[in-house]
């Protein structure tokens, strides 16, 4: 089979490509707009810890939700293409 | 001038003729000393040579001696050889792999000392440039996160070989996007010498001529020694390259066939132990999706939700999904060029 006739039966695995791409970028705008900017800079080490802390533990509750939301979809993508596939069967 | 481009030459074209080469000397001495395995998804049911990865690792580490004693620069000569090393820790792994099979735990977890040489050799920045953000101060995140980085690589490739020439081209389209997103990002150096190209160009060739011999059909299989040294130098390359988020990015459908599999089957489990297989082979010899809500999700499950295909064709789908996540790759590439050159100080 050519390879441009392959492309139409993966348009929803490209679309998800599509989501996490754009959405890792979303991601990453997000953590530059409230976490880096957000949190000051200062000299004093305890303080400088405990920011680090904040962004890098805001950096991964936001990857987590990231992460949950491609599974989800992943998993929401067999479920249709499986329906779709048993309404045609009918 | 002219110097960096016979060496970049040469690392293309060494690993290509070796590979080539062997590969046909390889393939009937495996046959012929009964280490094959059956290709199950061919109706014919042949026989094909196992452990091909041997070839190829010989290959990268005859033509790294080579390029080292060519190489007068010290630091590229130690950068040459960590890369060398940490494929070769990789592929001794998958060697001991396919003799005596090592359990889903143990593989990851011994391939973590594979990332040792890039950790001891301090040849790295533990500042992955983000799009948008700029270089991030992830000094501690990172070294917790470098020893996985071969880890995880090695076993999203190792997961992707499962057809004919599946795991070479999805590595070609990868290496190459790659090495454009690296020209982007420090320029495209080829009157100076850049380690990021040297191995990349290695790889590609390696990569290449295993391809010729993998593809449809098959006259022989990467084994784990494959596969885990072709993952093996995509992380080695995103950690040496400083080309973490771009490798990340073009490796997305290898990391959704990794993801599903280890989210849906609640763990690291090996081949044999996951009982519910995602797909079987039809009456003519094509790839269906089992549709069984136990089996675990891949992306040639994910491929053939809308019907059966060849296997051939099962991955020109997997190269069609990574040429767009190459393409992905290499426009992330342009935003964080951007992002250094005019955003950030």
């Amino acid at each position: 089979m050519k390879y441009y006739k392959i492309v139409p039966r993966l348009k929803n695995i490209i679309g998800l490509e599509f989501f996490v791409f754009i959405s890792f970028l979303a991601i990453c705008e997000l953590i530059n707009i409230l976490i880096v900017n957000l949190v000051p800079n200062t000299s004093n080490t305890f303080w400088a810890f405990v920011y680090g802390i904040l962004e890098i533990g805001g950096s991964a509750v936001l990857v987590g939700i990231w992460l949950i939301i491609w599974y989800v979809l992943t998993k929401k993508l067999m479920k249709n293409d499986n329906e779709t596939e048993s309404i045609e069967e009918e | 001038m002219i110097f960096p481009f016979i060496i970049y030459l040469l690392a293309f074209v060494l690993p290509a003729l070796i590979s080539l080469a062997i590969f046909p000397i390889f393939i009937r001495k495996m046959l012929s000393i009964g280490k094959y395995g059956i290709d199950i998804h061919k109706k014919e049911q042949p026989k094909v040579a196992e452990m091909g990865g041997i070839v190829t690792l010989s290959a990268i580490i005859i033509s790294s001696v080579i390029l080292i004693l060519l190489i007068q620069d010290q630091s590229i000569k130690l950068e040459i050889m960590i890369f060398t090393i940490t494929l070769t820790i990789a592929g001794i792994i998958g060697i001991v792999d396919d003799i005596r099979p090592l359990g889903a735990i143990t593989k990851p977890i011994l391939l973590l000392f594979a990332a040792l040489p890039i950790i001891i050799s301090g040849y790295f920045t533990p500042q992955p440039v983000l799009p948008f953000v700029g270089k991030t101060r992830l000094t501690i995140v990172y070294y917790l996160l470098l020893p996985f980085v071969i880890s995880v690589t090695s076993n999203a490739v190792n997961m992707i070989d499962v057809y004919n020439g599946s795991m070479a081209s999805t590595t070609i389209i990868i290496l190459i996007c790659i090495f454009i997103s690296n020209g982007i990002i420090n320029g495209f150096q080829f009157t100076t010498l850049s380690t990021t190209n040297i191995y990349i160009l290695i790889m590609i060739a390696a990569a290449f001529s295993f391809w010729i011999f993998n593809r449809y059909p098959a006259k022989v299989f990467a084994g784990d020694t494959g596969s885990l040294i072709f993952g093996a130098s995509l992380g080695a390359i995103a950690v040496l390259g400083k080309l973490e988020i771009v490798v990340i990015i073009a490796m997305i459908p290898l990391i959704m066939n990794s993801f599903g599999i280890i989210s849906s089957v609640k763990g690291l489990k090996e081949r044999r132990e996951i009982k519910v297989r995602p797909t079987s082979m039809t009456e003519d010899w094509k790839l269906q999706a089992t549709r069984d809500s136990q089996a675990p999700i891949t992306l040639a499950g994910l491929v053939l939700q809308k019907g059966p295909l060849r296997e051939d064709d099962v991955v020109k789908a997997f190269n069609i999904l990574v040429i767009i996540s190459g393409f992905l790759s290499i426009i992330t590439a342009i935003l964080i060029w951007v992002t250094e050159t005019f955003l950030v100080n």
